[in-house]
């Protein structure tokens, strides 16, 4: 029986913006893989980049100048203090595995999982899955190394 | 006839009522911060500048043997795989019995923009893996790469051929760069000058890259909106957009060294599919994969079509292998509502009787 079509105007609100979205992807994907739009895209991305590069340059040589800390100064101090936290990280995690250790087995002690999980028997079925075969592989042959 | 005037006046009804709880949802969706992510208990087990593992807690009192190391991609944060409760993968797969490590990233700093594909995949995963091993005290693990970072536990796989992984499970990971459509195209060597590129920004910025995967869909961000209006009323589509938002847009930058090997190697090149790939003096040949891999690829992904990661089943030298191709896209796949009935259950259906 053919599904009468819906009167509400909400519902096809919605679907003409879906239709819309797909439309403009589909067309602007065909439009953006021309190659003049990779080399537009590629010449707008340059400028700001490069514009980016020259304030941060600017304003390098000012702090220099006013005998300030540079941002680079800034980064580099912060890359300092991140890799004693990361050692910090490190020492804590180990002093309390250390401290489980030493305090598995006894009353109280949050005992570790025991690692002798079986699987289920019965396997799941997963809805719409398609399992793809690899074709067979004829040998390829062997470039020399780079 | 009244039957129909009912419906008529049900639906005006319920369309009022979501008009205003628009009106009043739309006031709080701006007053108020976005959803928290990534909540799961874990400890941070090893940090060094870029790189971040983690352990999860166990939810269980008994889990497998076999501990899971999963590799997020560089380009984004690694809470995709920990959104909320409900729609978090770890937690998942915790509940399942697993012992769940991750490799997540921060931000390259500019000391590390030197970074390459050697670091990646002759240290920071070697490195955790030998973690993971010391902390579960189990000789062997398991493996799960996202994107890119199926991409690294690949390359990282073909170059260690004694591994003491046992399985891989790699999630919509590009093998063959020429189909990287759009991609592939803006990179083209003929426009894209990647030397001087990193030369002038040291990594790869954000900005650019967020901008690349935008332009993949330009319409979606508009319709997006609008359809986030539409759905104001609903709280679960709000959380769902505003997680899914986040992530989209919490993009990271990349090393520059990294990118422009990337560029010239995979992207022009082609050299991991065509054998050629060199890292460190070692050929990166996906034929020195051989133990059991599952690939787990979407049918409508943008950003990694099924031709650019079909090769990775067809060349590896595993007999044990299995290619899978489910509904949905590139992030879809690994969260939200349908990779809960989708792609979890397969994952751990294929892990599961490999874990013991």
């Amino acid at each position: 029986m053919i599904k009468p079509a819906t009167l509400d105007p909400l519902a096809h609100w919605r679907d003409l913006v879906t239709q819309v979205e797909k439309g403009v992807n589909q067309f602007a994907g065909k439009a953006m893989a021309s190659d003049g739009f990779s080399s537009s895209v590629n010449r707008l991305t340059w400028g700001p980049l490069v514009a980016k590069k020259l304030a941060a340059d600017l304003a390098a040589g000012v702090a220099q100048r006013l005998n300030v800390p540079t941002r680079a100064d800034i980064v580099a101090l912060g890359e300092r203090l991140q890799t004693i936290e990361d050692r910090l990280i490190e020492v804590t995690y180990m002093l309390g595995r250390m401290n489980g250790d030493a305090a598995a087995g006894t009353v109280g002690a949050a005992p570790r999982p025991r690692r002798t999980r079986k699987p289920p028997a019965a396997k799941v079925a997963v809805p719409e899955a398609k399992t793809v075969a690899a074709p067979k592989r004829k040998p390829r042959a062997r470039k020399a190394p780079r | 006839m009244s039957t129909d005037t009912d419906t008529t006046r049900q639906r005006i009804q319920t369309e009022v009522q979501r008009a205003l709880q628009r009106g009043f949802k739309g006031i709080e969706y701006v007053a108020s911060a976005g959803p928290a992510v990534g909540r799961t208990p874990r400890d941070v087990v090893h940090r060094r500048g870029t790189l971040a593992l983690y352990h999860y807690r166990p939810m269980v009192d008994e889990i497998y043997r076999v501990p899971l190391l999963m590799v997020m991609a560089l380009t984004n944060r690694g809470y995709i795989f920990d959104l909320s409760p409900g729609q978090s993968l770890v937690e998942y797969l915790l509940q399942r019995g697993y012992d769940v490590f991750v490799i997540d990233w921060n931000p390259p700093r500019p000391d590390e923009a030197g970074l390459r594909l050697e670091d990646y995949t002759q240290d920071f995963i070697p490195d955790c893996i030998a973690r993971v091993q010391q902390i579960s005290g189990e000789p062997d693990l398991n493996l799960v790469g996202y994107c890119m970072g199926g991409l690294l536990s690949t390359i990282y796989l073909a170059l260690h051929p004694k591994t003491p992984v046992r399985n891989f499970a790699a999630f919509t990971t590009p093998i063959d760069f020429s189909k990287m459509t759009l991609f592939h195209k803006w990179a083209d060597r003929k426009h894209f000058d990647v030397d001087r590129l990193i030369d002038t920004t040291g990594n790869a910025p954000a900005s650019m890259i967020f901008s690349a995967f935008d332009m993949l869909r330009p319409a979606d961000r508009g319709a997006g909106l609008i359809k986030l209006l539409d759905n104001l009323w609903d709280d679960e589509y709000v959380k769902s957009y505003r997680m899914f938002g986040r992530w989209g847009a919490d993009i990271l930058p990349l090393p520059g060294e990294l990118f422009r090997q990337v560029t010239k190697e995979l992207m022009w090149n082609n050299s991991l599919l065509n054998n050629e790939l060199v890292i460190g003096g070692q050929r990166a040949e996906l034929g020195n994969i051989v133990l059991p891999v599952l690939h787990v690829m979407a049918e409508h992904d943008h950003i990694v079509p099924f031709d650019a990661g079909r090769p990775l089943i067809d060349n590896i030298g595993s007999s044990d292998k299995e290619q899978v191709v489910l509904k949905g896209g590139h992030v879809s796949l690994v969260a939200g509502a349908n990779a809960v009935k989708r792609m979890w259950p397969k994952l751990d259906d294929w892990l599961g009787e490999r874990s013991t």
